[in-house]
C-alpha cells in the first residue's frame, strides 16, 4: 500500500472526489492526506476545510482530510473542536512569521493533543515571500516533546536542514525510550523540497541513523493532480532500489509509518 | 577576464602595489573593501576615502566597496556620501552581533536600493571573538526579498551552511520568476571559507541546484598580496570538467551582472 502524506488543494475547488481518486489511481497511490488551503491565502478556514471533508466523505476512506490552521488566529481552538467533530484527521501548520515554541502557540498544541490529532509541520526552506524560513528550522520544533501524545511530521525532511531534522527525530526517539514512551513521536516526511540529487544520501543517512520507523512518504502534489506524484514515487523507488531496501522497510516508508503517525496502527 | 569579488584592503596599500599583485596572479579586476567598519563609526569616513582614492589611482582595476557596520547610527548616511561623493560601487557588510533583519540594517538596505548598489554579505561561520556566527546564517538574509532591487552576494557559500545558502538563493531565484522581477538578486560568492574537503561538493551542488548564473569567484585576499585561490580553483574546475562558458560566468560575467555593469 502507498500513502501520500502531503497533498494540497491550492485554490482549485473544482475537483470531485471521483477525479481525486482517479488521479491517485493513475499514480498508484492508495490513500492520501489532503490539506485544506493555506489560511493566509483563504482566511475562511471552515469553508476551506469543508471541501476536504467532502472529498474525504466521498472517497471511501482513501482521502484523509487535514485542517490547515493559523494557530495565532483568535478562533483557532474553536476551529479545532469543530474540525475534529466534523471528521478531520490531522492538522497542518506552517510557522509563517511565528516560531514553533512561541507561547501563544502552546495552547493550540494542548488542544491538538487533547483531540488526539497528528500534525504535519512545514519545516525547511519556506517558499513564502521574504524572511520566513528561519522560523522553520527543525530544532525549533523540539518543544513538541512537551506534548508527548502528539505525533508530528517534519515536512520536506526539513531540507536544507536534513541532518538537523534527523538529529531532532533521533533525540526525541531516544529520550522517549528512556521514559518508557513509544519512540515514534517525530517523523520525517520525504516530500520534495529536497533536490533529487540529495535524496539517496539523505534516505541512506536517515535509515542508518534513526532506523526505518520514522520516515513517511509524501509528494506535495495537488489534489486531482496530473502526474507529479508519479514522478516523485519513481524517484524514491529508484533510491530504494539503489539502497537495496528490504520489502519490509519499503512498506514502512511507503505506508505503515504513516498509519502509525495517523493513529491507525499502534 | 577574471574578477575577484572578495579582496580586503588594510588601508596602507598603494595603487602600484595592488596592480602588481593583480597582475602577478592573473586577475583583471577586484572588488576591494575598505578597511573594516565598526559600530561607533571610527575612521569609517577615512577608510572610505582611502578605498575611493585607491580605486581612482588604479584606473578601473579596483572596484571600491565601503565596509559598513549597520549598527553604526550614521551608516546609511555614510553609504550615501560614499556613493554620491566618492564613487563607491557597493557595500560589504558583516552582521556582527546584530540580526540581518533588524531595523538598523533595514535602513542601510533601503539606502542601497535607492542608490542602486550591490551588497556583499559575510555569511557562514564568523571568525570574530565570541557569539557572532549565528547572525550570519544564510536564512537570516531572506529579508533582502523586501528590497528586490538590491543585488546581494552571500560570501563563503555560507559555509558550514552551504546547503542553506543554496536553498536561500534558490528560493529567491524561483520566487522572483513568479513576480517577474528583472534579473537575479541573490548571488553565491565561492570565496573560501570552505575547507578543501568540502569545496568540490559544495561547488558541484551549487551548480547543479542553481545553475551557473549566480556563482561568483572570490579569494579573500589582501589587496597588495593575493593568495593562490585562483590557481587552485582553476585546477578544481578543470578536474570537475566545468565547461569554458560556465567558468567564464563564474570568473567574470556573473560578477558584472551583480555589480550592475551589464
Amino acid at each position: 500500500m502507498l500513502l501520500d502524506c502531503h497533498v494540497h488543494v491550492l485554490g482549485d475547488y473544482s475537483k470531485t472526489a471521483r477525479e481525486a481518486l482517479a488521479a491517485l489511481d493513475a499514480s498508484g497511490i492508495d490513500r492520501a492526506v489532503v490539506m485544506s488551503d493555506n489560511p493566509a491565502d483563504r482566511p475562511d478556514v471552515r469553508a476551506n476545510t469543508e471541501y476536504v471533508l467532502t472529498l474525504a466523505r466521498e472517497s471511501g476512506g482513501r482521502i484523509l482530510p487535514f485542517v490547515w490552521l493559523n494557530p495565532l488566529a483568535g478562533d483557532a481552538l474553536d476551529i479545532l473542536d469543530w474540525a475534529k467533530d466534523a471528521g478531520i484527521r490531522g492538522v497542518k501548520l506552517i510557522p509563517d512569521h511565528w516560531f514553533p515554541y512561541d507561547p501563544p502557540v502552546l495552547p493550540v498544541y494542548e488542544r491538538i493533543q487533547a483531540l488526539e490529532l497528528p500534525i504535519l509541520f512545514h519545516s525547511g526552506i519556506l517558499w513564502l515571500w521574504g524572511d520566513t524560513s528561519r522560523q522553520c528550522r527543525p530544532a525549533n520544533f523540539e518543544i513538541l516533546m512537551e506534548f508527548p501524545n502528539i505525533r508530528f511530521a517534519f515536512g520536506h525532511v526539513s531540507w536544507p536542514w536534513t541532518t538537523e531534522c534527523l538529529c531532532v527525530i533521533n533525540k526525541v526517539r531516544h529520550l522517549r525510550r528512556q521514559r518508557g514512551l513509544p519512540p515514534q513521536q517525530a517523523f520525517g516526511d520525504l516530500t520534495p523540497g529536497m533536490p533529487e540529487q540529495e535524496r539517496l544520501a539523505t534516505v541512506k543517512f536517515a535509515l542508518d541513523f534513526v532506523g526505518d520507523e520514522h520516515l513517511i512518504f509524501g509528494t506535495d502534489d495537488v489534489v486531482g493532480g496530473g502526474g507529479y506524484a508519479k514522478n516523485v514515487i519513481e524517484s524514491y523507488g529508484k533510491v530504494f532500489d539503489s539502497l537495496n531496501l528490504s520489502q519490509e522497510t519499503r512498506e514502512k516508508v511507503w505506508c505503515r509509518n504513516a498509519l502509525r503517525w495517523l493513529g491507525e496502527e499502534g | 577576464m577574471i574578477i575577484d569579488v572578495h579582496v580586503h584592503a588594510r588601508g596602507k596599500e598603494t595603487a602600484k602595489e595592488v596592480i602588481a599583485a593583480l597582475d602577478g596572479k592573473g586577475v583583471d579586476r577586484a572588488v576591494v573593501f575598505a578597511p573594516s567598519g565598526n559600530r561607533v563609526g571610527a575612521k569609517v569616513r577615512e577608510h572610505i576615502d582611502f578605498i575611493a582614492r585607491l580605486a581612482k589611482e588604479a584606473g578601473g582595476r579596483v572596484i571600491p566597496f565601503a565596509f559598513i557596520d549597520c549598527s553604526y547610527s550614521q551608516a546609511a548616511a555614510e553609504v550615501e556620501r560614499a556613493v554620491t561623493e566618492k564613487g563607491i560601487k557597493g557595500v560589504k557588510i558583516i552582521p556582527d552581533r546584530w540580526p540581518a533583519w533588524g531595523e538598523e540594517a533595514l535602513r542601510v538596505y533601503a539606502k542601497a536600493e535607492e542608490l542602486g548598489i550591490p551588497i556583499l554579505f559575510h555569511t557562514g561561520i564568523l571568525w570574530s571573538w565570541g557569539d557572532t556566527s549565528r547572525f550570519c546564517r544564510p536564512c537570516e538574509f531572506e529579508i533582502m526579498m523586501e528590497y528586490p532591487k538590491v543585488r546581494f552576494a552571500m560570501a563563503h557559500i555560507g559555509w558550514p551552511w552551504t546547503d542553506e545558502c543554496l536553498a536561500v538563493a534558490g528560493k529567491i531565484m524561483y520566487m522572483r520568476r513568479g513576480r517577474k522581477h528583472d534579473g537575479p538578486q541573490a548571488f553565491v560568492d565561492l570565496t573560501p571559507g570552505t575547507p578543501p574537503i568540502y569545496r568540490e561538493d559544495a561547488i558541484h551542488k551549487a551548480l547543479t541546484y542553481l545553475g551557473d548564473d549566480l556563482i561568483l569567484y572570490g579569494s579573500d585576499s589582501v589587496a597588495g598580496r593575493l593568495n593562490d585561490v585562483l590557481a587552485r580553483d582553476k585546477e578544481l574546475f578543470a578536474k570537475m570538467g566545468l565547461p569554458a562558458a560556465t567558468q567564464e560566468k563564474i570568473f567574470s560575467k556573473n560578477a558584472l551582472a551583480w555589480l550592475g555593469e551589464k
